[in-house]
């Protein structure tokens, strides 16, 4: 630890941050229906936390209710049974052996009280029926006496985790404890008027392989304590800090209208802040990776900038950017309110912008997720195609494409090329429940798909009108649980204020073919043809000076020329082609894309000489954008200089193996 | 011989058989025209009229190939799947080819007849050589690999921080560079024995084995050299073809020239390995059967001093006895 004490006078020297906090001014700024104030302690030889809540948990529904329903996450990791283990079969990132007793985790409830009534816990019950798994124990059901409409209720809950050997986000690696979904979390209960729900029922469903998180918002008072030689990064702010007899330190946060609130723990962590714009940008990083703690205080602060000029104010105080060792890689590159972790290699070089990307897509969380809460279980697009599509508009904005041997991209093409390179481009529709995707399917479909189709959407309203379409979205949703529909509305709303006749009503058809069905956009441009006709009458009239636009309709003419365009796929986009002629002449026409082919006629003293579909680009659904234009001289050139690419490659490759004798 | 005068003598054998260096060459270019063509074919038709295509003159086009696999990616496959069979016909056309080099260094002057007799005579043998040591190497691979893979899942400082990994794995990939190396002088060297004392197979591994360990400062310097010089070549290379635009059919070509330039050049130094090597073997190889031939010439001399010194006390003895 010596050597990095100098950066800690350092840090110390330059930020004295500790007064931020009491200067900002913590308004109410959600419903907080569920408010956590949880004493916990961490046993890092057992692994062990023992937990004691108190939860102040409002009836918000128009109905009397009789039963609370809560998730308990850590069960997912308590035997190979759990729904999570099952959909988990195929991946190396569940456990490979039931061997070892100490990497299973779970949570036992002792004490359920609610009002001081006694123990309920007996009478709880796991519920399995959504995915007809008996053994899940993941969400539990207690019976309880009446909570009326408006009624507040104080549960309060003992209980013991053991946390599990690194999994899916959680967990301990050695002396690292990651501790996200670690407390008997209530469920939601949703009532007409709230998403979509058409009556009051808990939404709280079973933790599944590739399903995220949904809860109400609430204030969290969180007393950690641990053992004094460690360090500890929280969601919220640290605002007390005690040392105790037995070794020990108890450390105070609160975190405000907060859906979440995750911890870590670290003998290792080193710390390293910057305020900016009024946000505490704090870094934990382990020892191995400090080279890249500017690397990733620089790229929050492209995001906050980012998202600060074209969604809205950052909402919390403070974010903390948590390092995680390289092997226990299941803890990295995730998002909590306020809190998220990275995934860094020790020298990794500084072209290779993986660090950056990462934190700048988990920060975008925050608004995608912690603030605009949208229930990431059943609509995970929501979150994750969100961030994925500011996360690629930022990369694109502030890191240009590094080049290696003449060789780039960017990242738009990747999540592009990930989506039109799929196996099954039409193996389900993006706005999919997240247990409901296929093997594979939902990264592809969440996060790359889902900001292609967002990116086109951009390109279709314009960029300014996305960011307003941004900017109302997340004013009028945040600290709120947005939906699908929520948001097309708004898209519809403002895209009819501009008056876009191109556009249509409303933009229902786009998200209709986009997020609701499965369509292939791929536009081809058949052919283009140019028939002379009379040539040797308009010889003579060019060689006066007529020119095809000015010469009366009744003489010959030049060129009769047509240009074919046809939609191969299902999905229908209005587009525009360029049409150019051998004079240098230039068309765009439009075309709305409703019928399966297109003709364009046109007659003149000039032919045509090349034509493209959607020529600025906007269309980045469409699959194959090779076939979009046609040219009547066709060149080789760029097809010798690739080949002489690949010959000189060639030549390299079996001269080395040749050298191997 | 010290290692400078292998490389000038090396260069200047190299450069004698000049029209070996061609030859060779053409067999490079040759083999990866098979795969070449088709690929150039493939482009030209999955390109077919689009104007996307013009993109890649100015620069490389990201889209334009992932597109390609819309209409293209079984064709494309196919070839880049061939190209395991085209470093194969290679590997063994290089192996071939070796024993006419040596043959053709031992020689004054270069003759075509010599190369290729050399080529037949010794290519059973030198690719039997060329796979014990393929052998070797993966021996060596995974005598190195799996232990350290295995060390990893048992020793827990090595994993709760990859830059210890990184660090280990890079000392590991020093020490089997040199190993690997070795191994090839090794191989090297049992061809010249085999050339040289038309030795069996492994007699020649193992007289391979003890001139590198008893020469190993020297031989690995005239390995090393010849390999550090080619990635000057590649550096000027990269520097020029940076500056050169391959926007026009006439920067293309300039490219291309260029291009086989540098592959003419990895040729020479190729062969210039083999030769210095070869400059080095032969010198010691000589020095040792002179030495040898002149033991045994002394050896003689005794032998026949004493046997005269015998005839003459013998014939003395009998004069005497006469007398
Ligand atoms: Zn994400």
């Amino acid at each position: 630890m010596k050597n990095y004490i100098k950066y800690f006078i350092f840090i110390s020297l330059i930020v004295q941050t500790s007064h931020l906090f009491s200067q900002h001014s913590f308004t109410k700024q959600s419903a907080r229906i569920a408010n956590y104030d949880i004493k916990v302690e961490l046993n890092t030889e057992t692994k062990t936390l023992i937990g004691s809540q108190l939860l102040k948990w409002t009836n918000s529904s128009p109905d009397t209710i009789s039963e609370l329903q809560f998730h308990l996450y850590m069960n997912a990791f308590k035997n190979q049974n759990s729904t999570f283990m099952i959909e988990s079969f195929f991946t190396s990132s569940a456990f490979d052996s039931q061997t070892y007793e100490d990497q299973w985790g779970w949570i036992e409830i002792i004490n359920l009280q609610i009002d001081s009534s006694v123990d309920l816990s007996a009478t709880c019950k796991y519920l399995y029926t959504e995915a007809g798994n008996k053994d899940d124990q993941t969400v539990m059901a207690c019976p309880v006496r009446k909570i009326l409409p408006n009624q507040t209720v104080d549960i309060k809950i003992d209980y013991i985790v053991k946390l599990p050997q690194a999994i899916a986000r959680t967990g301990y690696y050695y002396d690292y404890f990651f501790i996200a979904q670690w407390f008997p979390k209530i469920g939601v209960l949703e009532y007409k008027g709230i998403r979509n729900a058409e009556k009051t029922k808990w939404n709280c469903h079973q933790y599944h392989y590739n399903s995220e998180f949904y809860a109400n918002f609430g204030v969290y008072n969180v007393e950690i304590t641990v053992p004094n030689e460690y360090y500890v990064g929280a969601s919220g702010f640290l605002y007390k800090k005690k040392y105790n007899a037995n070794n020990t330190k108890t450390l105070s946060y609160k975190a405000e209208d907060v859906i979440d609130f995750t911890w870590v723990a670290s003998k290792k962590f080193i710390e390293f802040e910057r305020v900016w714009k009024g946000t505490i940008v704090k870094v934990l990083i382990l020892p191995e990776h400090i080279n890249l703690a500017n690397r990733h205080i620089n790229a929050a602060i492209k995001a906050i900038d980012y998202f600060e000029s074209v969604v809205g104010e950052y909402p919390y105080p403070n974010i903390t950017i948590v390092d995680v060792p390289l092997d226990a890689s299941q803890f990295g590159s995730m998002e909590y309110p306020t809190l998220i972790s990275t995934l860094s290699v020790s020298f990794i070089p500084f072209w290779i912008k993986t660090p950056e990307q990462i934190t700048i897509h988990e920060f975008g969380h925050n608004y995608f997720m912690a603030t605009l809460a949208n229930n990431e279980a059943e609509e995970p697009w929501l979150d994750e195609g969100f961030a994925s599509y500011h996360e690629a508009n930022i990369m694109q904005q502030n890191y240009p494409s590094v080049s290696f041997l003449g060789y780039n991209f960017e990242t738009f093409d990747i999540l592009r090329a990930n989506y039109t390179l799929s196996d099954d481009k039409q193996i389900a529709p993006i706005n999919n429940k997240s247990w409901e995707f296929p093997l594979f399917s939902y990264n592809v479909l969440t996060y790359s798909k889902a900001a292609i189709v967002l990116k086109t959407l951009e390109n279709l309203v314009g960029e300014e009108t996305m960011i307003e379409i941004n900017r109302t979205y997340y004013e009028r949703w945040k600290f709120n649980h947005p939906t699908a529909k929520n948001f097309i509305d708004i898209v519809n709303e403002i895209v009819k204020q501009k008056n876009d006749s191109t556009l249509g009503e409303n933009m229902n058809w786009f998200f209709d073919q986009t997020i609701y069905h499965t369509y292939i956009c791929d536009y081809e441009l058949n052919t283009i043809s140019n028939k002379a006709i009379s040539r040797g009458v308009t010889q003579a009239l060019s060689e006066f000076g007529f020119n095809w636009g000015i010469l009366p309709e009744e003489i010959n003419y030049a060129y009769e020329s047509s240009v074919t365009l046809s939609q191969k796929g299902e999905m229908t986009m209005p587009v525009e082609i360029l049409i150019h002629f051998e004079s240098g002449e230039e068309i765009v026409e439009y075309w709305n894309g409703k019928d399966a082919t297109k003709t364009f006629y046109y007659s003149g003293l000039t032919k045509i000489l090349w034509a493209k579909i959607d020529y600025t680009d906007k269309i980045l659904l469409d699959i194959n954008k090779n076939n979009n234009s046609y040219t009547t001289e066709p060149s080789v050139v760029p097809v010798v200089k690739y080949s002489s690419k690949f010959l000189f490659a060639l030549q390299n490759i079996i001269h080395f193996f040749g050298m191997l004798i | 011989m010290n290692i400078f005068r292998a490389y000038i003598n090396g260069f200047r054998l190299t450069m004698r058989n000049h029209k070996m260096l061609f030859f060779l060459y053409a067999v490079n270019i040759l083999t990866a025209l098979i795969l070449v063509v088709p690929f150039f074919q493939t482009l030209k038709i999955a390109a077919n009229n689009t104007v996307e295509i013009e993109s890649l003159l100015t620069g490389f086009d990201f889209n334009f190939f992932v597109d390609l696999a819309q209409t293209s990616a079984q064709k494309f496959l196919n070839i880049f799947s061939s190209l395991k069979w085209i470093v194969l016909v290679y590997w063994l056309l290089s192996i071939f080819f070796l024993g006419g080099i040596i043959k053709v260094f031992n020689k004054d002057k270069f003759s075509w007849r010599a190369f290729f007799v050399g080529s037949f005579k010794y290519f059973l043998r030198f690719l039997f050589i060329s796979l014990i040591f393929l052998i070797l190497q993966v021996l060596l691979f995974l005598m190195i690999w799996i232990p350290f893979v295995l060390a990893t899942g048992v020793t827990k400082d090595l994993i709760t921080n990859e830059q210890n990994l990184f660090i280990i794995a890079g000392i590991l990939i020093i020490f089997h560079g040199i190993l690997s190396v070795t191994l090839q002088m090794a191989s090297d060297y049992s061809k010249y024995y085999l050339v040289f004392e038309n030795k069996n197979i492994f007699r020649a591994i193992l007289s391979g084995f003890g001139f590198v360990s008893r020469n190993y400062y020297k031989t690995f310097s005239i390995f090393i050299v010849n390999q550090i010089v080619p990635v000057f070549a590649f550096y000027i290379y990269f520097n020029l073809s940076r500056d050169i635009t391959t926007q026009t059919i006439v920067g293309i070509v300039i490219m291309f020239i260029i291009q086989q330039i540098y592959i003419f050049c990895r040729i020479i130094f190729k062969t210039w390995r083999y030769a210095s090597e070869y400059e080095y073997f032969t010198y010691l190889f000589l020095k040792n059967a002179r030495i040898k031939a002149s033991r045994m010439i002394f050896e003689n001399i005794e032998v026949k001093t004493a046997e005269t010194i015998r005839q003459w006390q013998d014939n003395r003895r009998k004069s005497e006895n006469n007398q």
